[in-house]
């Protein structure tokens, strides 16, 4: 179980963190998403040791992270945004280091290595040095050795980025099943389909805050879809007005809630004849991101 | 359901010891598996020792109860020694440069442990290559170590300490691997020679030898001579200033070290 409350964290005039607010319940995925800039790193930090939050609190299964960093931070398994690895050191020799830094003894730490690398599809590669592997393997090795020793909160900080198709398969399949495990994740990406690929939560974060928790498909349920219409001959520009279009190359848009009743008002004034074709683009959350840094913005 | 600690638990005592343990090893690893730098830190000060003792014994620079080689071998060794620094900023450097000290601070090692694992293997190529250069200066010119072995090995564990804190203390100003050898080989240079262990300082102007006790070259060719020579006054009060000196210095890095020092995007 992982707890941020109310975290803050300035550099200088800089907010990273202002009221950060995060709980990842045990078995849970959280998909911790945002822009740049919005904290998910800085939260990530925090969690990890490697900054000092100026206010707030975080615990890890219970344990303060600021009163008992060590035994904290032993409850953590932690894959950084950027790739972090040794090139001379072979693969097996990273997870063993991190499992013996995690305290696993010698019998257990190579059960280990061994499962871990089959779920990351390092079994073959297990030992050759990091410097010979592609950047996919090596996302995959970083991720391995936060997994080895089987942590109880596991902080993946955008572990896909750069990485190819069987890599990302793998890589969800395995954070999944520690999830299913009992393990509470938390995972910072920008891929939103991989959030609904291990059934994920999602929290959005802005300005250094959470600003919304739940599934993705109650996010997005309250979202206007957009509707795109096409007609053989440009529109008449009364017909545009009236309706709230807008012309976009020689397609008409309008981003609404109810994409049946105008799409049916506009081929009743326009006529059924001259339509080509017509399209509905349902909310992403992207959109749900611009709406909801708006609404953050103007409340400021 | 995951385990909340890996296995059954133990002192902290000794989990201490394990992790420093598997650090430990990983940098011997790291190492073995990139040598030349170590391999020729070991084998140029046994090279320059062949072309310094003719010299001193040319010079007849030797004082009472001396030797050309009690003359050369400490100045070799402490100038080599000087030129390690930047083998032991680099190895921590890296680590920054690499994004794996950030990473290693997430696990349950501390700041501590972690220097710990990368010192201790890098205490070792120093100390074997003041036992080469001993040991050669023994067996090819015949160099006696009168102040007796122990007295010889406060000296080399001072001497090696002071060069490790210089190190880690340099690793923690240089942003990049030109910047810290510009450093260290500038700053290897001058204090070597400053110190007395290109030129005898006794060679050296009245402001030269006046200002020569701020290099720490200059207690380290203290420490050794007086070892070899067996004055063991002269040689453990050079080395309780080498680790005065290691523990002000170390004691400045690390301070450094703890404030963020690790976090690449700083550099």
């Amino acid at each position: 179980m992982l707890v941020a409350e109310n975290l803050e964290k300035r550099y200088g005039e800089v907010v990273a963190l202002d009221g950060f607010d995060l709980t990842v319940a045990p078995g849970e995925v959280v998909g911790l998403i945002g822009h740049n800039g919005a904290g998910k790193t800085t939260f990530l930090e925090v969690v990890s040791g490697q900054l000092r939050p100026d206010r707030g609190r975080v615990t890890v299964c219970g344990v303060d992270i600021r009163e008992q960093p060590r035994r904290a931070r032993a409850l953590l398994g932690v894959a950084p945004q950027e790739l972090a690895l040794y090139p001379r050191i072979t693969v097996r020799e990273h997870l063993v280091l991190f499992g013996r830094l995690a305290g696993l003894r010698p019998g257990r730490l190579r059960r280990e290595v061994d499962t871990v690398a089959g779920e990351m599809l390092l079994t073959e590669l297990l030992d050759r040095r990091v410097a010979e592997l592609s950047g996919g393997q090596r996302r995959r090795v970083q991720t391995a050795a936060a997994l080895v020793h089987r942590p109880p909160v596991l902080l993946l900080d955008e572990p896909t980025v750069g990485a190819d198709p069987a890599t990302r398969e793998a890589l969800l399949a395995a954070v999944r099943a520690r999830a299913d495990e009992g393990a509470s994740v938390c995972y910072t990406t920008h891929y939103l389909p991989e959030l609904e690929r291990m059934r994920a939560g999602i929290a959005i974060a802005i300005k250094g805050r959470v600003v919304t928790r739940d599934t993705g498909q109650r996010l997005l349920a309250g979202l206007p879809s957009e509707l795109r219409v096409r007609f053989a001959r440009p529109a008449a520009p009364d017909l545009v007005a009236a309706g709230g279009w807008e012309v976009v190359e020689d397609e008409l848009r309008k981003t609404t809630r109810e994409p049946g009743r105008d799409l049916a008002a506009l081929v009743g004034a326009a006529g059924s004849g001259e339509l080509v074709s017509v399209a509905v683009r349902p909310p992403t959350f992207d959109d749900l991101y611009h709406r909801l840094a708006t609404e953050v913005s103007d409340a400021r | 359901m995951p385990a909340e600690s890996a296995e059954a638990p133990v002192s902290e005592l000794r989990a201490s010891a394990r992790r420093v343990g598997a650090l430990v090893r990983h940098d011997f690893l790291q190492l073995r598996r990139d040598p030349g730098p170590v391999i020729s830190r070991l084998l140029m000060p046994m090279v320059l020792l062949v072309v310094f003792e003719p010299l001193y014994r040319a010079t007849a620079r030797v004082g009472p109860g001396g030797s050309a080689i009690v003359e050369a071998a400490p100045r070799v060794l402490v100038m080599f020694s000087m030129f390690a620094i930047s083998t032991v900023g680099a190895a921590l450097l890296t680590e920054r440069t690499w994004r794996t000290w950030s990473w290693l601070r997430t696990t349950p090692a501390s700041t501590g442990e972690l220097l710990i694992g990368k010192i201790v293997p890098l205490l070792g190529v120093l100390l074997l290559q003041q036992a080469l250069v001993l040991g050669m200066a023994r067996l090819a010119f015949g160099l006696e170590f009168s102040g007796g072995a122990l007295v010889l090995a406060v000296a080399s564990l001072s001497w090696a300490l002071c060069i490790l804190a210089c190190g880690t203390l340099v690793a923690t100003f240089a942003r990049s691997n030109n910047q810290l050898s510009s450093i260290t080989d500038v700053s290897g240079l001058l204090l070597s020679s400053l110190g007395g262990a290109v030129v005898p300082v006794a060679l050296m102007p009245d402001w030269l030898r006046a200002i020569s006790p701020i290099s720490p070259a200059h207690w380290g060719v203290r420490a050794f001579q007086g070892a070899l020579l067996g004055q063991p006054g002269q040689a453990l009060g050079a080395a309780a200033v080498l680790a005065g000196l290691a523990v002000v210095i170390g004691s400045v890095a690390g301070w450094r070290i703890n404030r963020r020092w690790g976090r690449p995007e700083l550099l």
